[in-house]
């Protein structure tokens, strides 16, 4: 029925072990507003 | 005396406000969670399985959409001898029973009506019936409970089943996403919602071992697991979905999302629409809560469903109209008692909320870009304008104040001491008073002169807070012992698969 199964699930895991980058991308932009903040307090 | 008195009520009111914050946290966790679902997963159990799949579509005056969506199940990339749909018409007044039985004649054998006289019960009391003939023989070795207007991608099936060969997993279900097209700022908001509770969150319950919920529109049983639970979903609670997935799993049974499964459904489309749908998912939950209250927190006695880390996502989500209630009391009563204090909390509770909000906001939309992108809109405005600006307030202070101060100017109006300790007033009952203004949002929409109001509304107080608002109003409902009537979401069949 679906030659291409072990294709498929190495696919699928592969998208879940892109996760752990796209948590860093979002960790990055949360120090970026956190460094932006703590700026704005000097600059104030 | 006095000076220990309002030293334990500051103390006490910073807690409240800090208890604000634990439903975002919580999140945080979950999603953080969710990114470590690449390394915990259920795939090394999978194999090529295809069990003979009895579907049970619930159908009540379903005709605009059940034709439809019978034609696209006939296609979905599964043996088409493995695969047998049954209609269970629950009394339907409009069409539904003549599109059904032109299908069966078109597909036969493969798609069967059944036919309930006395409905209009509810769904569970609908899928019970096709389970008692889908059980009455031994054909059936997988069933699949899904809704008459959702769309299942070709593979989903197959990438659900593939799970069941694990005999261990009692249960799967799919990823549910907001389909309508071209749909409104309401389904978009849906469409955010539903990225982060299920495409997110139940990736990080994935990797917990333990589920909050079989989706209702995708739920897949296998046989074993069906007649463990008695061949019967429950027909007592509004939550039967919740109610089942939890009894798989106190039976020891594991319950697994399977992201890459996707089917598309149709959302309401308007406020009066989701008010229903939700206070009828909150009062449900209410009963779940109630019902399993010898699970919670309990490790040693249930070790998935009773963990700290799941009690803890379900309570911070359950409790979070309440916690939103405590948080502005707490800065309220700071406000009156110790004035540096109460800024200080103010700060705490609205750059952590920023902070975790440009997280969970990100992530959600990286993870199913497609969506995510689709509703960009709605996912920043998700926590609503006004506290976009309080997070903007919180994390540049001086330079949204001087920017206030020259907006007053240009606008020849004098801040006066008085107005600033009202304005301050006003932000610091704003996480209560927001679902104050959501409930107005509400009753905008059911009047005609003022329905533009609802979507100005939504957006200006959140989708959070509205969600908030709806579980408050359910809990009153179900505190007051209300009927518990089902009502049904009205489906028109916009989505387009």
């Amino acid at each position: 029925m679906n030659p291409r199964f072990d294709e498929e699930i190495e696919d699928d895991r592969r998208y879940e072990r892109g996760l752990l980058v796209k948590a860093g991308v979002a960790i990055l932009l949360v120090v970026v507003v956190a460094v932006l903040h703590e700026l704005s307090l000097h600059w104030g | 005396v006095i000076h220990a008195i309002t030293l334990v009520v500051d103390w006490l009111a910073v807690v409240l406000v800090l208890a604000g914050t634990v439903p975002i946290f919580v999140g945080t966790y979950q999603i953080l969670l969710a990114c470590l679902h690449g390394l915990r997963n259920h795939y090394g159990q999978c194999a090529p399985y295809y069990p003979r799949t009895a579907i049970i579509v619930p159908a009540w005056n379903e005709g605009a959409v059940v034709g439809g969506s019978i034609d696209r199940l006939m296609r979905l990339e599964y043996p088409p001898d493995a695969l047998r749909v049954y209609v269970v018409d629950d009394g339907s007044t409009d069409d539904t029973a003549e599109v059904v039985r032109a299908k069966e004649r078109m597909y036969p054998g493969r798609t069967i009506h059944l036919r309930r006289e006395n409905g209009g019960q509810g769904k569970a009391h609908t899928l019970n019936h096709g389970l008692a003939h889908v059980l009455s023989d031994d054909w059936m070795q997988a069933l699949l409970i899904m809704d008459a207007d959702v769309i299942y991608s070709p593979p989903s099936l197959r990438r659900m089943t593939r799970h069941l060969a694990d005999p261990a997993v009692g249960a799967v279900t799919a990823y549910i996403k907001e389909g309508s097209r071209p749909g409104n700022y309401l389904n978009r908001f849906i469409g955010f919602e539903y990225i982060a509770a299920q495409a997110a969150a139940r990736r990080g319950q994935n990797v917990l071992g333990v589920l909050a919920c079989l989706a209702g529109g995708a739920q897949l049983h296998s046989r074993e697991n069906l007649e463990a639970l008695g061949g019967r979903i429950d027909t007592t609670s509004l939550a039967e979905d919740t109610f089942t997935t939890f009894n798989t799993q106190l039976r020891g049974r594991k319950v697994v999302f399977e992201p890459h499964a996707t089917v598309l459904a149709e959302e309401p489309g308007s406020v009066g629409s989701l008010w229903k749908q939700r206070v009828r998912w909150a009062r449900g939950n209410f009963q779940v809560t109630r019902r399993f209250r010898s699970v919670w927190f309990r490790p040693w006695a249930e070790r998935r469903l009773g963990s700290v880390s799941f009690g803890l996502i379900w309570f911070s989500l359950f409790l979070q109209p309440l916690l939103m209630i405590g948080a502005s009391a707490g800065l309220l009563t700071l406000f009156f008692t110790n004035r540096e204090l109460a800024s200080t909390a103010f700060s705490w509770l609205w750059i952590s909320t920023a902070l975790t909000f440009v997280f969970i906001t990100a992530l959600t939309v990286m993870i199913d870009p497609g969506t995510g992108w689709h509703c960009w809109r709605e996912a920043v405005t998700f926590p609503g304008l006004a506290s976009l600006a309080l997070m903007l307030y919180a994390l540049f202070p001086d330079q949204v104040r001087r920017g206030i101060v020259e907006l007053a100017d240009l606008a020849g109006v004098t801040l006066t001491h008085r107005g600033v300790e009202i304005a301050t007033l006003l932000v610091y009952a704003w996480p209560a008073a927001s679902m104050l203004v959501a409930t107005l949002a509400k009753k905008a929409a059911e009047r005609a002169r003022l329905g533009w109001l609802s979507p100005v509304l939504v957006y200006l107080v959140g989708y959070g807070p509205l969600l908030c608002a709806m579980s408050l109003a359910a809990y009153v409902k179900e505190l007051r012992g209300a009927s518990m009537a089902w009502e049904k979401t009205e489906k028109t069949g916009k989505v387009v698969g």
